[in-house]
Protein backbone atom coordinates (compact mmCIF):
# COMPACT_ATOMS: atom_id res chain seq x y z
CA UNK A 1 0.00 0.00 0.00
CA UNK A 2 2.99 2.22 -0.18
CA UNK A 3 2.69 2.95 -4.03
CA UNK A 4 -0.98 4.97 -4.24
CA UNK A 5 -1.01 4.84 -7.74
CA UNK A 6 -0.58 1.44 -8.09
CA UNK A 7 -3.89 0.80 -6.41
CA UNK A 8 -5.46 3.55 -8.20
CA UNK A 9 -4.60 1.82 -11.40
CA UNK A 10 -5.68 -1.44 -10.47
CA UNK A 11 -9.01 0.19 -9.29
CA UNK A 12 -9.37 1.37 -12.63
CA UNK A 13 -8.71 -1.78 -14.20
CA UNK A 14 -10.73 -4.04 -11.51
CA UNK A 15 -14.29 -1.59 -12.26
CA UNK A 16 -13.14 -2.07 -15.84
CA UNK A 17 -13.70 -5.90 -15.68
CA UNK A 18 -10.27 -6.85 -15.28
CA UNK A 19 -10.28 -10.01 -13.02
CA UNK A 20 -6.68 -9.95 -13.02
CA UNK A 21 -6.47 -6.94 -11.62
CA UNK A 22 -9.27 -7.56 -8.98
CA UNK A 23 -7.35 -9.85 -7.46
CA UNK A 24 -3.98 -8.06 -7.03
CA UNK A 25 -6.41 -5.47 -5.63
CA UNK A 26 -7.73 -8.28 -2.90
CA UNK A 27 -3.51 -8.84 -2.37
CA UNK A 28 -3.33 -5.49 -1.79
CA UNK A 29 -6.02 -5.38 0.68
CA UNK A 30 -4.79 -8.08 2.77
CA UNK A 31 -1.25 -6.32 2.58
CA UNK A 32 -2.71 -3.24 4.32
CA UNK A 33 -4.27 -5.43 6.90
CA UNK A 34 -1.75 -7.27 7.32
CA UNK A 35 0.74 -3.94 7.23
CA UNK A 36 -1.32 -2.95 10.31
CA UNK A 37 -1.15 -6.43 12.28
CA UNK A 38 2.55 -6.77 11.68
CA UNK A 39 3.35 -3.57 13.27
CA UNK A 40 2.24 -4.51 16.24
CA UNK A 41 3.92 -7.85 16.34
CA UNK A 42 7.24 -6.09 15.39
CA UNK A 43 6.67 -4.43 18.92
CA UNK A 44 6.87 -7.33 20.19
CA UNK A 45 3.33 -7.03 22.25
CA UNK A 46 3.08 -10.25 24.26
CA UNK A 47 -0.46 -10.90 23.92
CA UNK A 48 -1.80 -7.74 21.87
CA UNK A 49 0.55 -8.71 19.20
CA UNK A 50 -1.46 -12.64 19.24
CA UNK A 51 -4.97 -10.63 18.86
CA UNK A 52 -4.01 -8.23 16.52
CA UNK A 53 -2.72 -10.86 14.06
CA UNK A 54 -5.83 -12.70 14.55
CA UNK A 55 -7.84 -9.54 14.35
CA UNK A 56 -6.14 -8.92 11.02
CA UNK A 57 -6.99 -12.43 10.00
CA UNK A 58 -10.59 -12.18 11.18
CA UNK A 59 -11.10 -9.04 9.16
CA UNK A 60 -9.65 -10.13 5.52
CA UNK A 61 -12.04 -13.30 5.76
CA UNK A 62 -14.85 -10.41 6.60
CA UNK A 63 -13.51 -8.54 3.80
CA UNK A 64 -13.32 -11.06 1.29
CA UNK A 65 -16.75 -12.49 2.29
CA UNK A 66 -18.34 -9.78 1.29
CA UNK A 67 -19.61 -9.64 -2.18
CA UNK A 68 -21.19 -6.61 -2.41
CA UNK A 69 -17.72 -4.91 -1.45
CA UNK A 70 -16.52 -2.26 -3.96
CA UNK A 71 -13.98 0.40 -3.67
CA UNK A 72 -14.43 3.62 -5.36
CA UNK A 73 -10.69 5.14 -5.00
CA UNK A 74 -8.04 4.12 -2.69
CA UNK A 75 -8.54 6.09 0.04
CA UNK A 76 -12.09 4.47 0.04
CA UNK A 77 -10.14 0.93 0.43
CA UNK A 78 -8.40 2.06 3.33
CA UNK A 79 -11.74 3.50 5.16
CA UNK A 80 -13.14 0.27 4.81
CA UNK A 81 -10.20 -1.27 5.96
CA UNK A 82 -10.38 0.62 8.79
CA UNK A 83 -14.24 0.79 9.46
CA UNK A 84 -13.88 -3.21 9.37
CA UNK A 85 -11.69 -3.23 12.18
CA UNK A 86 -13.86 -1.61 14.20
CA UNK A 87 -17.10 -3.71 13.20
CA UNK A 88 -15.15 -6.53 14.47
CA UNK A 89 -13.69 -5.03 17.78
CA UNK A 90 -17.23 -3.73 18.40
CA UNK A 91 -18.41 -7.37 17.71
CA UNK A 92 -16.11 -9.27 20.18
CA UNK A 93 -17.09 -6.90 22.48
CA UNK A 94 -20.63 -7.41 22.13
CA UNK A 95 -19.82 -11.15 22.33
CA UNK A 96 -18.14 -10.53 25.69
CA UNK A 97 -20.46 -8.53 26.97
CA UNK A 98 -23.39 -10.91 26.21
CA UNK A 99 -21.10 -14.02 27.74
CA UNK A 100 -21.38 -12.05 30.91
CA UNK A 101 -24.97 -10.85 31.43
CA UNK A 102 -25.32 -12.84 34.51
CA UNK A 103 -22.22 -12.16 36.09
CA UNK A 104 -21.32 -8.57 37.50
CA UNK A 105 -21.30 -5.79 35.73
CA UNK A 106 -18.54 -4.72 33.98
CA UNK A 107 -17.29 -1.38 34.59
CA UNK A 108 -16.39 1.01 31.32
CA UNK A 109 -13.26 2.72 32.09
CA UNK A 110 -12.36 5.68 29.83
CA UNK A 111 -8.45 5.46 31.14
CA UNK A 112 -8.43 1.87 28.89
CA UNK A 113 -7.95 4.50 26.24
CA UNK A 114 -5.17 6.10 27.50
CA UNK A 115 -2.18 4.01 26.95
CA UNK A 116 -2.24 0.63 25.84
CA UNK A 117 -5.87 0.44 24.60
CA UNK A 118 -6.90 -2.65 24.97
CA UNK A 119 -8.53 -4.61 21.88
CA UNK A 120 -11.51 -6.38 24.60
CA UNK A 121 -11.85 -3.35 26.28
CA UNK A 122 -15.94 -2.93 26.81
CA UNK A 123 -15.45 0.81 25.92
CA UNK A 124 -15.38 -0.08 22.37
CA UNK A 125 -18.49 -0.34 22.20
CA UNK A 126 -19.08 3.40 24.19
CA UNK A 127 -16.82 4.31 21.45
CA UNK A 128 -18.39 3.06 18.42
CA UNK A 129 -21.67 4.56 19.79
CA UNK A 130 -19.87 8.05 19.90
CA UNK A 131 -18.38 7.98 16.79
CA UNK A 132 -21.51 6.89 14.49
CA UNK A 133 -22.96 10.22 16.69
CA UNK A 134 -19.71 12.12 15.45
CA UNK A 135 -20.06 11.17 11.87
CA UNK A 136 -23.49 12.66 11.96
CA UNK A 137 -21.93 16.07 13.15
CA UNK A 138 -18.63 15.59 11.04
CA UNK A 139 -18.07 13.32 8.88
CA UNK A 140 -14.03 13.92 8.13
CA UNK A 141 -13.63 13.89 11.37
CA UNK A 142 -15.35 10.13 11.60
CA UNK A 143 -13.19 9.09 9.30
CA UNK A 144 -10.24 10.64 10.55
CA UNK A 145 -10.82 9.01 13.43
CA UNK A 146 -11.14 5.54 11.98
CA UNK A 147 -7.81 5.78 10.28
CA UNK A 148 -6.11 6.66 12.94
CA UNK A 149 -7.55 5.33 15.96
CA UNK A 150 -8.11 1.45 14.05
CA UNK A 151 -5.64 1.54 10.99
CA UNK A 152 -2.73 2.66 13.33
CA UNK A 153 -1.97 5.23 10.37
CA UNK A 154 0.18 8.70 11.35
CA UNK A 155 -1.85 11.93 10.76
CA UNK A 156 0.67 12.70 7.49
CA UNK A 157 -0.88 9.47 6.27
CA UNK A 158 -4.64 10.30 7.34
CA UNK A 159 -4.21 13.48 5.50
CA UNK A 160 -2.21 12.19 2.20
CA UNK A 161 -5.25 9.21 2.25
CA UNK A 162 -8.23 12.02 2.67
CA UNK A 163 -6.06 14.27 0.06
CA UNK A 164 -6.12 16.88 3.14
CA UNK A 165 -3.97 19.31 4.51
CA UNK A 166 -2.17 18.11 7.05
CA UNK A 167 -3.21 21.25 9.26
CA UNK A 168 -6.93 20.24 8.31
CA UNK A 169 -6.38 16.65 9.69
CA UNK A 170 -4.68 17.79 12.81
CA UNK A 171 -7.71 20.07 13.81
CA UNK A 172 -10.27 16.81 12.57
CA UNK A 173 -8.34 14.86 15.28
CA UNK A 174 -8.45 17.70 17.88
CA UNK A 175 -12.16 18.23 17.32
CA UNK A 176 -12.65 14.46 17.71
CA UNK A 177 -10.67 13.93 20.47
CA UNK A 178 -12.34 16.81 22.47
CA UNK A 179 -15.74 15.48 21.23
CA UNK A 180 -15.75 12.09 21.54
CA UNK A 181 -13.99 12.32 25.04
CA UNK A 182 -16.88 14.58 25.90
CA UNK A 183 -19.66 12.22 24.78
CA UNK A 184 -17.95 9.34 26.53
CA UNK A 185 -17.97 10.90 29.60
CA UNK A 186 -21.33 12.13 29.74
CA UNK A 187 -23.01 9.13 28.88
CA UNK A 188 -20.84 7.94 31.88
CA UNK A 189 -22.43 9.96 34.62
CA UNK B 1 -22.84 18.75 8.38
CA UNK B 2 -25.01 21.71 9.86
CA UNK B 3 -24.34 24.96 9.73
CA UNK B 4 -24.47 25.15 13.49
CA UNK B 5 -21.77 22.27 13.83
CA UNK B 6 -19.52 23.64 11.39
CA UNK B 7 -19.53 26.90 13.24
CA UNK B 8 -18.60 24.92 16.59
CA UNK B 9 -15.85 23.35 14.82
CA UNK B 10 -14.40 26.69 12.89
CA UNK B 11 -14.52 28.24 16.60
CA UNK B 12 -13.27 25.56 18.09
CA UNK B 13 -10.00 25.08 16.12
CA UNK B 14 -9.36 29.18 16.21
CA UNK B 15 -9.69 29.88 20.26
CA UNK B 16 -7.58 26.65 21.10
CA UNK B 17 -4.83 28.57 19.69
CA UNK B 18 -5.69 31.66 21.66
CA UNK B 19 -3.87 32.04 25.03
CA UNK B 20 -6.48 30.40 27.56
CA UNK B 21 -7.00 34.24 29.40
CA UNK B 22 -8.45 35.72 25.74
CA UNK B 23 -10.54 33.02 24.96
CA UNK B 24 -13.98 34.24 26.70
CA UNK B 25 -13.81 37.55 25.04
CA UNK B 26 -12.64 36.45 21.66
CA UNK B 27 -15.49 34.29 21.87
CA UNK B 28 -18.34 36.81 22.54
CA UNK B 29 -17.06 39.08 20.50
CA UNK B 30 -16.84 36.71 17.79
CA UNK B 31 -20.41 34.47 18.37
CA UNK B 32 -23.29 35.86 18.95
CA UNK B 33 -25.01 32.66 19.81
CA UNK B 34 -24.99 31.49 23.62
CA UNK B 35 -25.54 27.66 22.92
CA UNK B 36 -22.86 27.93 20.60
CA UNK B 37 -20.47 29.86 23.41
CA UNK B 38 -21.25 27.05 25.52
CA UNK B 39 -20.78 24.68 23.33
CA UNK B 40 -17.30 25.65 22.17
CA UNK B 41 -16.50 26.30 26.13
CA UNK B 42 -17.34 22.91 26.93
CA UNK B 43 -15.44 20.93 24.09
CA UNK B 44 -12.31 23.09 25.26
CA UNK B 45 -12.71 21.41 28.78
CA UNK B 46 -12.18 18.48 26.87
CA UNK B 47 -9.24 19.37 24.90
CA UNK B 48 -6.65 17.85 26.75
CA UNK B 49 -3.08 17.66 26.00
CA UNK B 50 -2.44 13.62 27.51
CA UNK B 51 -2.45 10.26 25.90
CA UNK B 52 -6.28 9.98 24.87
CA UNK B 53 -6.59 7.96 22.34
CA UNK B 54 -2.94 8.59 21.04
CA UNK B 55 -2.30 5.39 20.70
CA UNK B 56 -3.53 3.23 17.94
CA UNK B 57 -5.86 0.37 18.88
CA UNK B 58 -3.79 -2.35 17.07
CA UNK B 59 -0.40 -0.87 16.37
CA UNK B 60 1.42 1.13 18.52
CA UNK B 61 3.05 4.23 17.30
CA UNK B 62 6.45 4.44 15.54
CA UNK B 63 7.92 7.21 17.33
CA UNK B 64 6.52 5.86 21.10
CA UNK B 65 7.46 1.94 21.24
CA UNK B 66 9.03 2.08 24.78
CA UNK B 67 5.85 3.36 26.37
CA UNK B 68 3.34 0.50 26.16
CA UNK B 69 5.97 -1.14 28.82
CA UNK B 70 5.93 1.54 31.11
CA UNK B 71 2.22 2.05 32.05
CA UNK B 72 2.69 -0.84 34.68
CA UNK B 73 5.88 -1.31 34.99
CA UNK B 74 7.08 -1.21 38.37
CA UNK B 75 8.30 1.93 39.91
CA UNK B 76 11.83 2.70 40.85
CA UNK B 77 12.66 2.35 44.47
CA UNK B 78 10.07 -0.50 44.35
CA UNK B 79 10.67 -3.86 45.84
CA UNK B 80 10.78 -6.40 43.20
CA UNK B 81 10.44 -10.01 43.67
CA UNK B 82 11.36 -9.99 47.48
CA UNK B 83 14.79 -8.74 47.10
CA UNK B 84 15.10 -6.65 44.35
CA UNK B 85 15.30 -2.77 44.81
CA UNK B 86 14.76 -0.93 41.61
CA UNK B 87 17.40 2.16 41.65
CA UNK B 88 16.58 3.66 38.23
CA UNK B 89 15.87 2.53 34.31
CA UNK B 90 19.28 2.80 32.04
CA UNK B 91 17.38 1.15 29.01
CA UNK B 92 14.63 0.60 27.46
CA UNK B 93 13.37 -0.49 23.73
CA UNK B 94 11.15 -2.91 22.00
CA UNK B 95 12.08 -5.92 24.62
CA UNK B 96 11.67 -4.34 27.85
CA UNK B 97 12.80 -2.11 30.65
CA UNK B 98 16.16 -2.41 32.31
CA UNK B 99 16.53 -0.75 35.96
CA UNK B 100 20.02 -0.81 37.62
CA UNK B 101 18.67 -2.15 41.41
CA UNK B 102 20.12 -3.87 44.55
CA UNK B 103 19.93 -7.32 45.18
CA UNK B 104 19.45 -7.20 49.46
CA UNK B 105 20.12 -10.89 49.62
CA UNK B 106 21.73 -13.10 50.01
CA UNK B 107 24.24 -10.76 49.45
CA UNK B 108 23.90 -7.23 49.00
CA UNK B 109 25.23 -5.71 44.98
CA UNK B 110 24.72 -3.77 42.28
CA UNK B 111 23.07 -5.76 39.33
CA UNK B 112 21.11 -4.97 36.14
CA UNK B 113 17.51 -6.46 35.90
CA UNK B 114 15.57 -6.77 32.48
CA UNK B 115 12.56 -6.93 32.96
CA UNK B 116 9.71 -8.10 30.19
CA UNK B 117 6.28 -8.30 29.97
CA UNK B 118 4.86 -11.48 30.33
CA UNK B 119 1.28 -11.75 29.63
CA UNK B 120 -0.03 -15.10 30.99
CA UNK B 121 -3.39 -14.37 28.76
CA UNK B 122 -1.50 -15.59 25.91
CA UNK B 123 -1.00 -19.34 24.85
CA UNK B 124 1.79 -18.60 22.60
CA UNK B 125 3.64 -15.91 25.13
CA UNK B 126 3.30 -19.00 28.08
CA UNK B 127 5.03 -20.95 25.77
CA UNK B 128 7.48 -18.41 24.39
CA UNK B 129 8.49 -17.66 28.45
CA UNK B 130 8.44 -21.26 29.06
CA UNK B 131 10.86 -22.08 27.02
CA UNK B 132 13.26 -19.28 27.68
CA UNK B 133 13.04 -19.99 31.69
CA UNK B 134 13.99 -23.37 30.03
CA UNK B 135 16.68 -22.47 28.52
CA UNK B 136 17.90 -20.11 31.14
CA UNK B 137 17.46 -22.84 33.63
CA UNK B 138 19.88 -25.51 30.99
CA UNK B 139 22.65 -23.00 30.92
CA UNK B 140 22.93 -22.60 34.32
CA UNK B 141 24.74 -19.24 33.95
CA UNK B 142 26.42 -18.02 37.26
CA UNK B 143 25.58 -14.38 36.35
CA UNK B 144 22.08 -14.58 34.71
CA UNK B 145 19.07 -15.30 36.80
CA UNK B 146 15.15 -15.50 35.99
CA UNK B 147 12.77 -14.84 37.93
CA UNK B 148 8.87 -14.05 37.58
CA UNK B 149 6.94 -11.48 39.64
CA UNK B 150 3.67 -10.35 38.94
CA UNK B 151 3.25 -10.97 35.32
CA UNK B 152 6.66 -9.99 34.90
CA UNK B 153 9.79 -11.93 33.32
CA UNK B 154 12.64 -10.48 35.16
CA UNK B 155 16.14 -11.75 34.42
CA UNK B 156 18.39 -10.55 36.89
CA UNK B 157 22.57 -9.93 35.32
CA UNK B 158 25.35 -9.13 37.41
CA UNK B 159 27.45 -6.34 37.14
CA UNK B 160 30.98 -7.75 36.72
CA UNK B 161 30.01 -9.94 33.67
CA UNK B 162 27.99 -7.46 31.93
CA UNK B 163 28.94 -4.31 29.89
CA UNK B 164 26.75 -1.27 30.18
Amino acid sequence: MNDPSSITQLLELSQRGDRDAAQKLWAEVYDEVRRIAQKAVDREFGANSVQATEIAHEVFLRLTGDDTLSFESRAHLLATVARAIRRLLVDRARARKAQKRNGPREIVDLNDLLDSPDVDSPIMLDLDIALNELESVNERCAKVVDLRFFSGMTLEQVAGTLQISLRSAAGDWAFARAWLRRRMEQSQS
Amino acid sequence: MSEINNLVYDLFLKIRELPSHERVAWLEANCSDPKVQQDVLELLQYDIDDRFMEKPVLAPQDHDETYSYRPNAPKPSSIFAGRYKLLQVIGEGGFGIVYMAEQMEPVRRRVAIKLLKANMDSKSAVVRFESERQALAMMDHPNIASVFDGGWQMTVHRFSSWSL
